[in-house]
């Protein structure tokens, strides 16, 4: 009699288990939606003087995780270093024409090629826990990965780099269009690092 | 011997239960790739940018709407789950105009022997992307009930079609590019023509086709 009642009540537990389970899956099974996708808007049209000297593009691995969930994704991150001609200051030395290389812009996106972005997996060390990440959090992800990968672009000598370059061709196309000597200058060839 | 078999039933029972609830905790991957990684020095002059902003909107799919077997099964599971799952992105795109210096050669300059005059021919203009935002808005989300969340899967499959389609949109409408050509062109002949004039020459532009 007594086993008779052991076995209803765990049958029951299994039961209520099985249920919890099935609606978590239900809760949580894949939805088929529908994308209405908007024409492309112009929301900024502008013109620009910059020199740009290096480009880079680059797959990188995104490894996060916010309390016992976890995300694994990868993406491909492009950029470039560019220098704005329109605020480079200029004085004369003697008949020299001097311009001072102004600060560099280390600009970096997500690339346009196919396939920059892909969530790997998600996951979460709790049976059961939830994998979905917000919107917010991801983006807090990503911003510090854009963030690690422009300290990446200052210690890898990029940004150096870029400079040497600008000051050279800034060099070479000014004196063309010009009938004294130009000078460029840097004031900072190592950068001005903005963590 | 029957207080055997239920022991055995009940522990076969608890197994299988065991097993079904783990399948549902997903296992990290290992993908096997190569990460690419490229560094070019270039010798571009940026004369004009442009944002283009693209919003997609996610919504359930109407049984009325529904083709084939697969969507008209997922239309009547959307339709019996309690609950509305709506939601709206967007996110920027950059594309710049620029001039290759590198195609500039000596013969694309001329100055005149009393130096007061120059003839200066540029490379064409050329469009490029230079890339979109690595974050995405969310305009609207609004989940409830038992519906399930927009996973970050979900929004990074949603991105890659929004920038499919505004890729496509880009080349067939030139009326995009033709935009920045122009706004490129007369920033650079507005550089070029000051930069002469602040050394007394007259700087006489075009550009090459």
């Amino acid at each position: 009699m007594k086993l008779l009642s052991i076995l209803r009540w765990t049958v029951l537990l299994a039961l209520t288990a099985t249920v919890i389970f099935l609606a978590i899956r239900f809760k949580n099974s894949p939805e088929a939606s529908t994308h209405k996708i908007q024409q492309a808007l112009v929301t900024e049209i502008k013109p620009a003087m910059e020199l740009c000297t290096v480009e880079f593009i680059e797959d990188v691995p995104i490894k996060a995780h916010i309390g016992t969930r976890h995300i694994f994704a990868r993406t491909t991150l492009s950029g470039f270093i560019s220098f704005d001609l329109d605020s480079a200051a200029t004085r004369m030395k003697g008949d020299t024409i001097v311009v001072i290389l102004p600060p560099e812009t280390v600009e970096i996106h997500e690339s346009t090629q196919p396939g920059s972005y892909e969530v790997i997996d998600t996951w979460n060390e709790k049976l059961l826990g939830s994998t979905k990440f917000t919107t917010a959090e991801e983006n807090d992800i990503k911003r510090k990965v854009i963030d690690n990968f422009r300290r990446k672009i200052y210690a890898k000598g990029y940004v150096r780099q870029a400079r040497a370059d600008a000051a050279a061709t800034l060099t070479q196309m000014l004196s063309a269009m010009s009938a004294s000597p130009v000078e460029v200058t840097d004031p900072a060839p190592g950068g001005y690092f903005k963590p | 011997m029957i207080k055997a078999r239920i022991t055995l039933t009940l522990m076969l029972l608890s197994a299988l239960l065991a097993t079904s609830l783990s399948s549902c905790r997903e296992k990290p991957s290992d993908p096997d790739r190569t990460y690419y990684s490229e560094l070019r020095a270039v010798k571009k002059l940026v004369v004009g940018r442009m944002t283009l902003s693209k919003m997609a909107t996610i919504d359930d799919i109407r049984l009325s709407e529904a083709q084939g077997l697969k969507q008209t099964a997922s239309a009547l599971l959307a339709a019996i789950k309690p609950g509305s799952r709506k939601a709206a992105y967007s996110y920027d795109t950059y594309l710049r105009a620029y001039i290759d210096l590198e195609k500039l050669t000596p013969a694309d300059i001329s100055l005149s022997a009393d130096g007061k005059s120059m003839q200066l021919t540029l490379p064409a203009i050329e469009i490029e992307f230079t890339g979109r935002d690595a974050e995405i808005r969310e305009e609207h989300y609004r989940v409830t009930g038992l519906r399930s969340e927009i996973n970050a899967d979900e929004r990074a499959a949603l991105k890659e079609e929004m920038n499919r389609l505004l890729k496509e949109e880009v080349r067939q409408n030139p009326a995009f590019t033709s935009r920045l050509t122009e706004l490129a062109k007369t920033k650079a002949v507005t550089y070029f023509t000051q930069w002469g004039r602040s050394q007394g020459i007259d700087v006489s532009i075009r550009f090459k086709d």
